[in-house]
């Protein structure tokens, strides 16, 4: 039987972001991972460093996004310097594109309640189609307009994960992946992970699993709220860079390839499967916003699935004795302050002010822990 | 061609043109769709475009396959050539065909893409001027062009020594024969498997004329070649290598044709998610099928070489097993002696083909680790270093290595570096090959543009079928 | 980038057939039935078959049977048509493809 001070369940950025703040406070850390066709977010998103519409339905989520992206370039540069991987961090603004004058009115008044949650300290314009072209050129005649930020960038996820991998090994930590939890116990000095073919024990665990923590939850006896919300995303050819900023529809990678996307669909279940109909109506889309992509190549589509709280926030949450529960939909986003602040957090066992009311009790009291 | 069929069949090789025929006779609504221009498959390419006098010179299977396409062409079987399969969702088959995505329903799904040249990586074989043997006896037969300049074959099976041979026919010498058999003695194999060879002592025939014809034209035939790499800037400039003795050698040659047998097509298998094993012995993926050739994914049937390398001759017996039980699962009586003929002739064929296997064992492909160097995933230019990393920081499979490394991610989603890829990640993780598994495919099977997806009128009939 | 010619890789060794003409970069080159525009190519020579968009790599055909895409090239206006699947036909224009895909003045016609 293994063993560890703090095992950390997941193998995604989120999982990793954590698993290495660790190991950079010297904790002993085990990283336990699922196998090759786990299902990975980490593997699918887009790469929005984002804190547009952050906040709209939890008024904390706002500043703790913009405290995020706030210290990404630190993180981003200790990458670099520690991996050798340029995770491609461009903080350059971002915009949110909309095709009709309806979307368009929604979009206001949501970016109008996520400024109300930091007394207007938040700084954003509404632009209609003029406006937008000024600031992009290529968007099309027909688009209504959109809203911009100057918080929002990008990184490359891709990079991002391989580099979490590569720091969390440099820096000692132990990984195992194929070693799906199936079972936890609790024991005198903490707990006891079965993976079906080997047991860890660890003083501490962190239930950093995506979607797989509802089913982790369920061990502890704690009911998990998050559901998968899928997104279906376009890449293309490799294009010359047209243009700086990142919206939400479209970004160039530092590849050269340019991805489009999303679609929010909440009934595919965990179906990580692409469709025509919804490609197609992301293409038709994708036209209408950008023009001059009529004739560029889709290389590839590909469905990831979001891990969706009923708020769209995170939960952080003590959820039993030394089992922290860290679940949230933008992991890109928030990487940083998860290396720093929540593994502090497990790290200390004492929850700071601003994380407090990230818990499991905003849902209500039946998802408290049942021992 | 209708909207909706019985059978879709991808692919009009002798595998997709027997199938078809075989239920055309059963009057089942059948349609073809190749990416190819006509008829005939990758060994068939082209074969209507000749006067069938010229094919003599290609030798008598080419006749015979050009006089196979030939006789499909006249049957009626409503085709979509130069259509590429786009997706394939449910019971809906997407295709691209003169720039427009086009649809068609198929009760049944027959997948008979055939097989593919294996792609061995080595330091330098994305240089321009190395190209597959089998890829360049494709040329040759579509249009009985040679090398320019000076040239040598390399690798291993029968495929390379008739590639020699018609290019010998077409006045055109090798400077080379570089064998890469992992296998000394290919006639000491064959005493291990004499009943087989007897009966197909037609094939050994002509295996034994093509290395005569070889000698009597003087190309020098070295053998026990390791350690293959080709060099060059613009185009291929030297071939270097390794000779049995140790000793290194090498010759300026502007074209490499290499060659080291061929696996299965999984790219449209694997997009469907059908299940596939890891052949230990081939080293490669192969469909799991029943003994009809149907998949794991109902209603989805793989035949020809496909479903697993038996050749040209076998490929229209698998697609009739295929074809005549699909019919019984329409409410029609199958051809029980088609069936009892096929089974035979399959039989007889991997008996022949576990011969040649055995005899004609990849020595690059199955000997040394792949180079650092190599270029595995020459899309994306990913090196076998480059992989490697990848393992060494946790991956230990291709998805995850893929993220990583983006060895996969190019255009041709994992066609020529997956199977490397699988073995590369399996030998420097310690994991079984079968655990490490095969890559995932992501529609649309090969690219197309954003106008063309978004179609906003997408057509149910095709004009031209 | 220019640089000395690049010798064509192949020449036929027989026609049985009857040639037409085909441009490669605007110059004329004989071609015949049964050429897929990855021969056509091969034959013109002169340059490199194409450049990848990474590092302007030269590339060329690798395995003629649409499986590798190293044969992409312009046909007709058409980017990234892979020219061993695609038979030529005469008064074809065919154009090198050298890194990026030039984009949008040249995609498929409206
Ligand atoms: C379409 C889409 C677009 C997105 N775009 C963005 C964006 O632009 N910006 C942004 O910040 N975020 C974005 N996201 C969200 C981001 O991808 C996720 O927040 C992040 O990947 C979540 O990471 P994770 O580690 O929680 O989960 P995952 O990446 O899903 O990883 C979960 C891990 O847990 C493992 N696991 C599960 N169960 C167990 C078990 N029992 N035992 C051991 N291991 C287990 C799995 O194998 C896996 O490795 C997007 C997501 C999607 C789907
Ligand atoms: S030469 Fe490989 S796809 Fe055309």
């Amino acid at each position: 039987m293994d063993e560890a001070e703090i095992a950390v369940i997941g193998g995604g950025i989120v999982a990793l972001s954590v698993a290495v703040g660790l190991r950079r406070l010297g904790r002993r850390v085990v990283v336990l991972d699922e196998g090759d066709s786990a299902i990975r977010a980490s593997r699918g998103n887009f790469g929005l460093v984002w804190v547009q519409g952050k906040g709209d339905l939890l008024p904390i989520y706002t500043p703790w996004a913009m405290g995020a992206v706030e210290i990404w370039p630190e993180l981003a540069e200790w990458l670099q310097e520690f991996t050798g991987i340029d995770v491609s961090l461009e903080q350059l603004g971002g915009l949110y594109l909309c095709r009709s004058e309806a979307d368009l009115a929604l979009r206001a008044a949501k970016m109008a309640s996520v400024a109300a949650n930091v007394q207007g300290s938040y700084r954003y314009s509404m632009l209609d189609n003029k406006a937008l072209r000024a600031l992009v050129p290529q968007v099309g005649p027909e688009v209504a307009g959109g809203s911009y930020s100057p918080y929002d960038g990008q990184a490359d996820p891709l990079r991002l994960f391989h580099a979490l991998h590569r720091a969390y090994r440099r820096l000692g930590g132990h990984y195992l992946p194929g070693a799906g939890v199936a079972s936890i116990a609790t024991t005198a000095r903490g707990y006891s992970l079965d993976t079906g073919q080997t047991r860890i024990a660890a003083e501490r665990i962190v239930l950093a699993a995506g979607l797989g923590n509802a089913a982790l939850g369920r061990m502890l006896g704690v009911e998990v709220p998050v559901k998968p919300v899928r997104g279906q995303i376009l890449v293309t050819e490799r294009v010359p860079k047209v243009f700086d900023l990142v919206m939400e529809q479209a970004r160039h990678t530092p590849d050269g390839t340019m991805l489009i996307g999303g679609s929010w669909e909440e009934g595919a279940g965990h179906d990580t499967a692409t469709s025509h109909d919804v490609t197609r109506r992301i293409a038709s889309d994708a036209q209408a916003f950008f023009p001059f992509l009529k004739g560029v190549n889709i290389l590839r589509s590909w469905g990831a699935l979001r891990i969706i709280t009923p708020d769209a926030s995170p939960i952080y949450d003590e959820v039993a004795p030394g089992a922290f529960l860290v679940t949230c939909h933008s992991g890109v986003s928030l990487a940083a302050v998860h290396m720093q602040t929540v593994a502090g957090w497990v790290d200390k066992g004492a929850i700071p002010a601003e994380m407090a009311d990230f818990g499991l009790r905003r849902f209500g009291n039946h998802h408290e822990a049942a021992p | 061609m209708t909207g909706m069929v019985d059978v879709a069949i991808i692919g009009a090789g002798p595998a997709g043109m027997a199938a078809a025929q075989a239920l055309h006779v059963h009057g089942l609504r059948v349609s073809v769709l190749d990416e190819r221009a006509g008829p005939g498959g990758n060994v068939h390419a082209a074969a209507l475009d000749h006067p069938p006098e010229g094919a003599a010179l290609l030798g008598r299977d080419y006749v015979r396959g050009a006089q196979a396409a030939r006789a499909f062409a006249q049957s009626g079987v409503p085709v979509a050539y130069g259509a590429s399969v786009s997706r394939i969702e449910g019971e809906t088959i997407h295709y691209l065909q003169h720039g427009r995505l086009r649809q068609i329903t198929a009760g049944r799904l027959m997948l008979a893409t055939g097989a593919i040249e294996r792609p061995v990586p080595f330091p330098g074989w994305h240089l321009p001027g190395v190209m597959g043997a089998g890829a360049f006896q494709l040329m040759l037969k579509q249009s009985r062009v040679v090398p320019a300049g000076g040239y040598v074959l390399c690798g291993t099976g029968p495929l390379v020594l008739l590639v020699a041979c018609q290019l010998l026919a077409l006045g055109s010498r090798p400077l080379a024969l570089l064998e890469t058999n992992a296998v000394a003695s290919p006639v000491r194999v064959g005493a291990a498997h004499l009943s087989t060879l007897a009966r197909n002592a037609g094939a050994v025939a002509k295996g034994l004329s093509y290395m005569a014809r070889l000698r009597l034209a003087g190309v020098p035939v070295i053998s026990g070649v390791t350690g293959v790499e080709a060099k060059g800037g613009e185009t291929l400039q030297s071939v270097h290598y390794r000779r049995r003795d140790g000793a290194t050698a090498s010759l300026d040659a502007g074209m490499l044709l290499f060659h080291e047998g061929v696996i299965p097509g999984t790219q449209l298998g694997l997009a469907l998610d059908c299940r596939h094993r890891w052949d230990s012995d081939q080293q490669c993926l192969v469909p799991v099928t029943d003994e009809w050739g149907e998949s794991s994914r109902a209603g989805t049937f793989i035949v020809g070489d496909a479903a697993g390398i038996l050749g040209a001759d076998a490929a229209p017996h698998s697609a009739m097993l295929a074809a005549q039980r699909i019919a019984q699962q329409l409410g029609h009586r199958p051809d029980a002696r088609a069936v009892a003929a096929a089974r035979r002739a399959l039989e007889q064929a991997s008996g022949f083909r576990r011969f040649l296997d055995a005899a004609y064992r990849p020595g690059v492909a199955f000997g040394t680790p792949i180079a650092d160097e190599a270029m595995i995933c020459r899309c994306e230019q990913v090196t076998a270093a480059t992989l490697r990393a990848a393992v060494r920081d946790g991956a230990r499979g291709p998805a995850q290595a893929k993220a990583f490394s983006r060895c996969g991610m190019g255009l041709c989603q994992g066609r020529i570096c997956g199977n490397a890829a699988t073995r590369l990640i399996a030998a420097d993780s310690g994991l079984d090959a079968a655990a490490v598994g095969g890559h995932h495919v992501r529609f649309p099977l090969k690219p197309l543009s954003l106008a063309e997806l978004a179609d906003e009128a997408p057509q149910t009939e095709q004009a031209d079928g | 980038m220019t640089g000395p010619a690049t010798p064509a890789l192949l020449r036929r060794a027989k026609a049985d057939t009857v040639a037409f003409m085909v441009t490669v970069d605007g110059l004329p080159v004989q071609v015949h039935p049964g050429d897929s525009v990855a021969v056509a190519v091969l034959c013109a020579g002169g340059k490199p078959y194409r450049r990848a968009v990474l590092g302007d790599a030269p590339r060329a055909p690798y395995c003629m049977m649409g499986a590798c895409f190293e044969c992409l090239v312009q046909v007709d206006g058409v980017p990234n048509r892979q020219g061993c699947l695609v038979p030529a036909r005469p008064g074809m224009r065919i154009v090198r493809q050298n890194g990026l895909n030039a984009g949008p003045q040249e995609g498929p016609a409206e």
